[in-house]
């Protein structure tokens, strides 16, 4: 077992500004003025706690938004090497996409100044470039921005657009993540925004119905990027879907390929079996909601099946009430299953080698 | 090649055991057919919209142009479409597939604009079906059984016809489509779960295609083709699962029992590991009586076309047996759709202790059908 393989890894820690206030240091006229959501709101939100016990800070500021203090919880507390920082917003949605991409892009300043470039945990936390994806040009504009930043690993867009991630309208940006070297992370906006419902019948009645069902929305973006051929245009290109319920890919990916058979005279522009675009494209963030139950005695074949085992990263989702630990995943994978999706995996997708501080 | 059995059309008095429940069956009219049965002032808005109107397929299934969706060899000779005649369905599908019971489930009439406008389809679809299939003549060997339609989108007058029609000897099912919004929690339905809970029905519900954001439209926009259209549907189905287990259906409607039809099946797995994580992790912020993943496997079957299995076939099997699958497959073939599933193939599909039961013994009990029918001379027999 070489070094890079024992890592643990989260590849999902959630960073935040401290506060509206503090965004708008980070924005120009005419944006700094604008009116925006904030990344919590009541629209279906939690009846109870938005964020984990502890996770809070002394001075009321935003969980998730003091380094010290989130790299103290993840690396002391929870003993990993390296987190992956995914700042949340609402900006990803805005229908104004001029003021969107401002966002983020003070986002992404804010996350290299505090988090990548300064402070105890520095060299632990790794980043992410955050862009707008109706924005395209100003999205390939941003990465061209951040991608020789020795720290930024991965680009960020919201699970929730208008058109699935299969239209021609995005490869510009696939373009540039291939040509970046970057996996590209897909993650729940937060927020409000221009957003279809969350589900194909509307709202939801109830935020659990809303909550277990949201996660799963990556289904459409990925089948459709599948028969849309993206994969096979981009044969680097790496998606990292991380809302969780990686366990559902294996009955759609089952069901893709069975009625993909015949549908694929459709589609010469996507040749293989469907399952084929699979291994080396597609990774996914684990979540507190996903199965199957801890106590399964088939976990360790379920990870296995459709190669799950080799596309699961562990992440945290730090500081969401969804909060998860390595002491939540199934306990009957197989040592190397728990060592690939602690850290392993994520190790060779971003590329991460020993830490400089253990 | 019609058999002596036919011409005669007389049941014999041998009974033979119930071997196979085939859920999903589509009858459809002949041109013009169910025209009658639409009531005023639909029959003429119906009439004049379909003058000079072509085809409306968009997402087109694999050589639609020949195929039209169609097994190619179910289109009777007359020139109707595919499933138009009583006689080839029993010839196909009870003779030579070797279905024993075929649950009809008609997707025949226009494309309702109104509440109003989907009820009379409904109510045309009824009288039509007991006139064109259950009638003596038509289901003299006694093997088809109808569906009460009944339209999502006009619940009270749903209601009346499930009144109308439940307890008719050959309707076994209410049949809803699953594409209208508020999902199947949403109170507003409860005239229709109540009415099928009071008489005993199982609600069954096919994919029935709407248009705008029925189509169904996902949270991410629409879909590029049939391929990815069809496989991200059954998105649609689990979300009406988490709707009626998360919005308390069950709880309403304690013997309320739901069909999904060629909704696919095996996400039901991890769709269950998902309610029963959220119900422990929010604590029953709901109020639920029981964990969710139960009131799945006492409440809702799933029909097994399509059945979509893996190079290894023993994931399937797997899979099978730690969903339980005996608590909530029904075998069905799809006939006469293009993605017919045989019988004899599905069973060999499925693991053997669970086989008697998703091929005809759920079926037998979930529709109250007799164990035995009339035997017929020459049919295939599943084993």
């Amino acid at each position: 077992m070489t070094g890079t393989e024992s890592l643990k890894i989260d590849s999902s820690v959630h960073a935040y500004f401290r506060s509206d206030a503090d965004l708008r240091t980070y924005l120009r006229a005419p944006f700094k003025s604008r009116g925006f959501p904030d990344p919590d709101v009541s629209w279906f939100s939690p009846e109870g706690p938005k964020y984990a016990t502890g996770a809070e800070n002394a001075d009321g500021s935003h969980p998730g938004s003091d380094p010290e203090k989130v790299g103290a919880d993840i690396f002391g507390e929870g003993g990993l090497d390296f987190a992956v920082v995914h700042p949340m917003t609402g900006a990803a949605i805005l229908p104004d996409w001029h003021l969107g991409t401002a966002i983020l892009s003070g986002t992404n300043q804010m996350l290299a100044e505090r988090w990548l470039e300064q402070g105890t945990y520095a060299d632990r936390f790794r980043g992410t470039i955050r862009v707008h994806p109706t924005d395209i040009d100003g999205a390939v504009a941003e990465i061209a921005r951040w991608k020789n930043h020795p720290k930024m690993v991965q680009i960020g867009l919201p699970t929730q657009t208008q058109v699935p991630y299969g239209r021609p309208q995005f490869r510009p940006l696939w373009r540039a993540a291939v040509e970046a070297g970057l996996p590209v992370a897909i993650h729940l906006e937060k927020g409000l925004g221009v957003t279809h419902p969350p589900t194909p019948s509307g709202i939801t009645r109830t935020y659990s119905h809303h909550a277990a069902y949201q996660g799963m929305t990556y289904i459409w973006h990925l089948m459709n990027m599948i028969a849309e051929g993206v994969f096979a245009e981009f044969s680097d290109l790496k998606v990292i879907f991380g809302d969780g319920a990686a366990d559902i890919l294996t009955p759609f990916i089952w069901r893709m390929d069975t009625f993909g058979r015949p549908h694929l005279e459709q589609t010469p522009w996507a040749p293989l079996i469907p399952s084929d675009y699979l291994a080396g494209h597609v990774y996914f963030v684990n979540s507190a909601l996903d199965g199957p139950p801890i106590d399964a005695d088939f976990a360790s074949e379920w990870l296995r099946m459709t190669g799950k085992e080799d596309m699961l990263l562990f992440g945290s989702s730090y500081p969401e009430w969804q909060l998860s630990t390595p002491a939540d995943l199934p306990a009957g994978w197989s040592d190397e299953q728990r060592t690939k999706v602690l850290g392993a995996n994520a190790a060779r997708l971003f590329g991460l080698f020993t830490p400089a501080l253990v | 090649m019609t058999m002596q059995i036919e011409t005669d059309r007389v049941a014999s008095e041998v009974l033979t055991p119930v071997r196979v429940v085939d859920c999903d069956v589509h009858p459809t009219s002949r041109v013009g057919e169910l025209d009658e049965y639409f009531p005023d002032p639909f029959r003429k808005t119906f009439a004049a919209r379909a003058v000079g109107s072509g085809s409306p397929v968009y997402y087109d299934a694999p050589d639609y142009a020949n195929a039209m969706a169609m097994r190619t060899d179910s289109f009777p000779d007359d020139g109707n479409f595919a499933g138009s005649d009583p006689d080839l369905t029993f010839r196909q599908l009870i003779m030579e597939a070797g279905s024993d019971i075929a649950i009809l489930g008609p997707l025949a009439g226009p494309a309702a604009q109104t509440p109003e406008e989907a009820h009379a389809v409904a109510f045309a679809i009824n009288r039509w079906q007991e006139v064109h299939w259950l009638d003596s003549r038509n289901n003299w060997h006694k093997r088809f059984r109808g569906s009460i339609v009944a339209a999502m989108s006009a619940p009270e007058a749903a209601a009346r016809e499930i009144e109308t029609w439940a307890g008719h000897e050959y309707y076994s099912q209410v049949l809803i489509d699953a594409e209208g919004r508020p999902s199947w929690g949403d109170p507003q339905y409860d005239p229709i779960w109540e009415a099928a809970s009071r008489h005993d029905i199982p609600v069954a519900c096919h994919l029935g295609r709407g248009n705008h954001n029925e189509l169904p439209m996902s949270p991410v926009g629409f879909m590029t083709y049939n391929h990815d259209l069809m496989v991200t549907y059954s998105m649609l189905a689990a979300n009406q699962v988490m709707s009626l287990v998360f919005d308390g259906v069950f709880d309403r409607f304690p013997k309320l029992q739901i069909i999904l039809i060629e909704h696919a099946f095996s996400w039901i797995l991890p769709l269950m590991w998902r309610m029963d994580k959220i119900y422990e992790l929010r604590g029953n912020e709901l109020g639920l009586r029981r964990k969710p993943s139960e009131y799945v496997k006492d409440h809702i079957w799933f029909t097994t076309q399509p059945l979509d299995y893996p190079e290894d076939k023993l994931e399937l099997t797997n899979a099978l047996e730690w969903m339980e699958a005996d608590r909530l497959l029904l075998f069905s073939s799809d006939y006469p759709h293009w993605t017919f599933d045989d019988p004899q193939w599905v069973a060999k599909h499925m693991p053997e202790p669970m086989r008697d039961k998703i091929m005809f013994g759920n079926g037998i009990n979930l529709f109250h059908l007799p164990s035995e029918v009339p035997a017929l001379h020459g049919q295939r027999l599943v084993r």
